[in-house]
């Protein structure tokens, strides 16, 4: 299994930050946005992302002393820590929350043909991507938003590197087959 | 042609990360359309500075206050929670060889 290594910064950082809480502080500085941003697209408002937010930071700090660095990136720990948190905030809630449907950044691209196709491509796929299973989505936004490896997106999903692979590759063979539908149907 | 230089840009942070790039350039070649799709469905969001600078506030704090009230870690819990068991179980023995014990005392001698 192939796996991102801690970089040295982060486990020096961590080593110091179970003792001092301005490490602390630097780490959650240059994490937040990352989680922030994860947690967004799994909940789809900004409310439940700072909510949860929240709490993976107050639980990481609370057990940062148990953290031991046997080569997982701390990021994946946190990451694993707001995988957690979204999947009890989906059971608390029984709920399957559609993606964000805000376009404006999208809509505030440039104007011609490129970008109208883009526009629409990305509210076809949008469409298609809310449908899809919670793990798949999480799967996508690891993958292509997070820009995490296969072996650190199974740490945090808990599978192994092979089915990860595997449920990425039925995912975009689903995702292309959607679109390619909806482009005949537009056709 | 353009499309592709910039899903070929998209691809370079893989290539130095893991070993993983032929299988995932195959997959990049065989979805690339979907791919960079999604990739402008997840653009970065960023929390607001207010809300950014509260939590740090909460977390300073907390962590003064952990500092003072240290929590236990998993493995205390759980050492401290099989020290006890044996304590119990050891506890529930002896009480079982006292009670024999005391039975076979008052039971009356056979003929």
């Amino acid at each position: 299994m192939v796996l991102e290594t801690s970089s040295p910064e982060d486990a020096a950082l961590v080593e110091r930050a179970k003792a001092d809480s301005a490490a602390f502080g630097e780490l959650y500085e240059r994490y937040v946005g990352r989680i922030y941003s994860y947690v967004y697209h799994r909940t789809g408002n900004a409310s439940d992302a700072e909510d949860l937010t929240e709490r993976v930071f107050l639980q990481a700090l609370t057990h940062l002393s148990g953290y031991t660095d046997r080569g997982l990136p701390f990021s994946v720990w946190l990451y694993r820590i707001a995988h957690n948190a979204v999947a009890n905030w989906y059971r608390d809630r029984h709920r399957h929350t559609a993606l964000p449907m805000d376009d404006a950044r999208v809509a505030d691209e440039e104007e011609g043909a490129a970008a109208l196709e883009t526009v629409e491509d990305v509210a076809l796929l949008r469409k298609a991507m809310a449908l899809l299973p919670l793990d798949r989505q999480q799967l996508l936004l690891l993958r292509f938003s997070e820009e995490l490896s296969h072996a650190e997106i199974a740490k945090i999903m808990g599978r192994t590197e092979g089915a990860v692979k595997a449920l990425l590759h039925r995912t975009l063979r689903s995702l292309k087959h959607d679109m390619q539908g909806a482009g005949d149907a537009k056709a | 042609m353009r499309k592709l230089n910039h899903l070929r840009a998209l691809r370079l942070p893989f290539q130095h990360r893991d070993g993983e790039e032929a299988d995932y350039a195959a997959l990049l070649d065989n979805f690339y359309d979907v791919v960079e799709t999604v990739r402008e469905a997840y653009p970065s969001m960023q929390p607001s500075p207010a809300f950014r600078d509260a939590l740090h506030a909460r977390l300073m704090a907390e962590a003064a206050w952990l500092k003072d009230h240290p929590v236990a870690s998993p493995r205390a819990v759980a050492v401290k929670r099989s020290a006890l068991a044996a304590a119990a179980l050891l506890l529930a023995g002896l009480a079982v060889l006292a009670w024999r014990s005391a039975r076979s005392q008052a039971a009356p001698a056979r003929p």
